[in-house]
């Protein structure tokens, strides 16, 4: 009974090691997104699009962050 | 049979113009069979939006490096139906788990292998990824694109998030320009491949899937005439 509650645990440790993990790697990817919009709207710069692509790219990274945290605490 | 277009020989049309003039016809009130023409110069397509893949003469588009006296006279990207599959596949991905749920609640399978904080963490954690999938395949899809301006043709490519390529040739090198649009869905949606050969070091643009290519070969054959004859 001890030993599968246990192993049960330690499947859920790994599962929340494994969330962690991707959504790190995963918020880096949207950075990398961030930085390459910012990159692309020097190159060529449209005034009435450019503010809400970077308000999206931003609140993805925000919303990444929040997951990230998220899984930290509550699993 | 009333006639309905009637032209106002006192006002002729420049046929080769690369903008086109919005013609409202107002019916008179004394019943005569008439139309009153009155001519707007304004472009039909001069507006830029989240979704727009022709644009003529855009007065919000600003490009790196632009030189002296250059006028952007052409903004193109791929017509909007190419997004099509990358929709659809994200559509897709955004119902498998509702019907997981479905699936669940009804006893086909189950998925009470995970706790419920568990489920709700990855369910949000995919539609995360689902949404940064619909973001850069949007933001591929709007930062390639192709410019006609005065003096230059300018490529931009951007795919893959981390690649970009930013080719330009002036029009002096232009050769030949040419256009193929096969296929159904292409003839009905208007869109189609267009050709640009140089004598630069860059032999060719090719501006793919464009909205009216034949609009954009007469543009840019016009812009070629001009400055052969300037």
């Amino acid at each position: 009974m001890l030993e599968s509650i246990i192993g049960i645990l330690q499947g859920l440790v790994l599962v929340k090691i494994g969330l962690l993990i991707v959504s790190a790697l995963y918020i880096a990817f949207l950075l990398v997104v961030f930085k390459q919009s910012k990159a692309m709207q020097n190159v060529i710069n449209d005034t009435t699009t450019s503010g809400l692509i970077d308000t999206i790219a931003f609140s993805q990274i925000v919303v990444g962050i929040a997951i990230f945290i998220a899984a930290l605490i509550i699993l | 049979m009333p006639d309905i277009f009637i032209g106002n020989s006192s006002a002729p049309v420049e046929e080769d113009a690369p903008e086109e003039e919005v013609v409202e016809k107002v019916p008179q009130s004394d019943g005569a069979k008439k139309t009153q023409e009155a001519p707007k110069t304004t472009p039909k397509h001069n507006h830029t939006h989240f979704f727009a893949a022709y644009c003529e003469k855009p007065p919000t588009v600003d490009f790196k490096e632009k030189l002296e006296n250059e006028e952007l006279l052409l903004l193109l990207r791929r017509h909007f139906v190419t997004n099509v599959p990358w929709i659809l596949k994200a559509i897709f991905l955004a119902l498998v788990p509702p019907v997981l749920g479905i699936l669940n609640s009804s006893g086909l399978i189950s998925l009470n292998f995970l706790p419920g904080n568990y489920f709700t963490m990855l369910v949000v954690f995919y539609y995360l990824v689902i949404f940064g999938y619909i973001f850069t395949s949007y933001l591929t899809w709007f930062y390639n694109i192709s410019l006609v301006t005065t003096q230059r043709i300018i490529d931009i490519d951007f795919s893959s998030i981390v690649f970009e390529n930013v080719a330009a040739t002036k029009l002096s090198q232009v050769e030949d320009v040419s256009y193929s649009q096969v296929g159904v869905i292409r003839s009905v949606f208007d869109y189609g491949n267009v050709l640009v050969q140089t004598a630069a070091h860059v032999d060719e643009f090719e501006f793919k899937a464009v909205p009216h290519p034949e609009k954009v070969i007469t543009i840019i054959n016009d812009l070629i005439g001009d400055h052969e004859n300037a």
